[in-house]
């Protein structure tokens, strides 16, 4: 395929927030779902997600020494709650970071794995438009946004998400190719996970914080459907290349809790050493877990040239699921 | 109050409602659902098959309290005749060269169970027991026909032939194949399966036809 996974960086807000700043301290401790993590960041009230995305590809284009101008003709961005509620926050990366990109899209589902569809989305528009060059921007900011809140953090819920952002560089060429790409909707299950406002919708007027109802009447099925579906297609992507899960040598999954980086670790039969994840420290981090995830193990050096990583997650309730390999040469 | 000789106010380690919420019992059970399972964990001790056959429960209980019909649907049962007046068979059992199997039927039409008590080489001592309950699936499904529970227990036997004297030279002992005790019996009920639907669907006699 010829689109390739140049550099990737990832930016952490430097705010840490233990545990002991969450309320339902019994529930957490007893409650399975809502433990595994010590620690998580949380964005400032007044930082912007283009803040740190344009940072973070700042960074990339210092590192790969690239001209703003000519070297990125295209943003992809996925803000888990965003900066603005019209304009999307791609035009502002763009502007801060003194580009000249024609092609931009914020990108507002898919959430914890919309770094593979803004790939996708990144390749079709190389094949379709001869674009030559993007950046692709993921941000998770519900930690500090919605659960940093007085009134949202004494939920046991809200000890689960934490902040954190990645910019990936891709090329139109075949240097570090993507191998192989699956995508799956499941429209049935788009309407189980939806903001909570106490009885407001969110654009009301409201005394209170908004939240997450992840409709715990549900849980047993979203966690059946995780667990069915994740492995289900990282199988798939090594069908395409015809290999078999076990000659993966790291996969790399969005982090929703505990339980799904062990099924899914269990179910392609991977040692623990093969699973790069970071929930201890920064909890889940919604679409920026896997984009992280790779920034953080290429960087310590965990990933080696010549491994083969496989990315796969869903998001939300299940709506969205996807997968893809590529080898880090 | 004192507590009562056997309360389980003693017990420590029990889940119920009172002492475990329901927040706590929903972690709990999330950890314990797992993607995949072990074939040992799953299989290791027991054995349990089960399936749905498009025949009436009754007409399953018939043909599966008939002893001649496992020379019908089992893999390798084979040449029966009855050796006592209490339902003793004895044949062959050809998965394993020159092995005489002897068993027994023990059924309950009332609670539709059929169990076979069986073992290899001697008669007085049947202690490989096959546990099958019929249930009506018009109860568990809301349709016509048949489920079937067929469950085996992992006998400290499997793994030590209590009478090794009896074997024959060179015949590896049925323990040995405890792994592919679920694939063998899954076969062994799809056979079960395709011969009653088969005889039911077709209005035919259903036999054991021997």
């Amino acid at each position: 395929m010829s689109i390739s996974l140049i550099d990737i960086e990832e930016l952490m807000p430097e705010t840490i927030i233990y545990n002991d700043y969450f309320g339902e301290e019994e529930i957490r401790k007893t409650n399975r779902m809502f433990s595994g993590t010590d620690q998580r960041r949380h964005v400032g009230r007044d930082e912007l997600a283009s803040d740190y995305l344009s940072t973070a590809a700042m960074r990339l284009i210092e590192r790969l020494g690239l001209n703003a101008n000519n070297d990125i003709d295209m943003i992809v961005t996925n803000v888990s709650i965003p900066d603005e509620p019209f304009t999307g926050c791609g035009a502002v990366i763009n502007k801060k970071i003194g580009g000249k990109a024609k092609w931009i899209f914020d990108i507002h589902n898919t959430g914890c794995i919309s770094f593979l569809y803004l790939t996708d989305l990144v390749h079709t528009y190389m094949k379709a438009k001869d674009v030559r060059h993007a950046i692709i921007c993921v941000a998770q900011t519900a930690g500090g946004r919605i659960f940093g809140q007085v009134d949202t953090r004494q939920m046991a819920q809200a000890a689960i998400p934490g902040d954190g952002f990645a910019v990936a560089y891709l090329t139109n060429n075949s240097e570090r190719p993507f191998l192989t790409f699956e995508f799956e909707n499941y429209p049935e299950f788009s309407e189980d996970m939806v903001s909570s406002c106490k009885g407001r919708h969110w654009w009301e007027s409201r005394e209170s914080s908004g939240s997450i109802d992840f409709n715990e009447n549900k849980s047993a099925m979203i966690i059946g459907r995780g667990n069915k579906t994740v492995p289900r297609m990282i199988k798939k992507v090594c069908d395409n290349i015809d290999i078999l899960h076990t000659q993966i040598d790291y996969l790399i999954t969005n982090q929703p809790n505990a339980n799904f980086l062990r099924n899914w670790r269990e179910a392609i039969s991977l040692p623990p050493e093969r699973q790069l994840h970071t929930f201890p420290q920064y909890a889940n981090l919604f679409g920026a877990a896997i984009p992280v995830n790779l920034a953080t193990y290429i960087k310590n050096k965990t990933i080696k040239p010549g491994d083969l990583i496989c990315m796969a997650g869903f998001s939300h309730a299940c709506d969205y699921s996807a997968s893809a390999l590529i080898r880090w040469t | 109050m004192p507590l009562m000789p056997g309360s389980i106010e003693n017990l420590t380690g029990l889940r119920r409602v009172e002492t475990t919420n329901k927040k706590e019992m929903g972690g709990i059970m999330a950890d314990i659902t797992h993607a995949v399972y072990p074939h040992e964990q799953i299989y290791g001790d027991f054995c349990p098959v089960h399936s749905y056959i498009n025949c009436p429960p009754e007409k399953v209980f018939e043909y599966m309290a008939n002893p001649y019909c496992l020379l019908e649907w089992t893999y390798s049962m084979r040449k029966f005749e009855p050796i006592s007046d209490d339902g003793l068979f004895v044949g062959k059992d050809r998965i394993g060269d020159n092995t005489d199997i002897y068993f027994k039927v023990k059924s309950n039409k009332e609670a539709l169970t059929v169990d076979y008590h069986c073992a290899w080489d001697q008669g007085k001592d049947l202690w490989m027991i096959y546990l099958n309950r019929i249930i009506p699936a018009e109860t568990v499904l809301k349709k016509p026909g048949s489920v079937i529970f067929w469950q085996n227990c992992r006998h400290a036997y499997y793994d030590n032939n209590p009478y090794p004297e009896l074997a024959p030279p060179g015949r590896p002992w049925v323990g040995q194949f405890w792994d592919f005790f679920y694939a063998g019996h899954m076969v062994e009920l799809e056979n079960l399966k395709t011969i009653l639907e088969y005889r039911h669907l077709n209005n035919l006699p259903m036999g054991p036809h021997v």
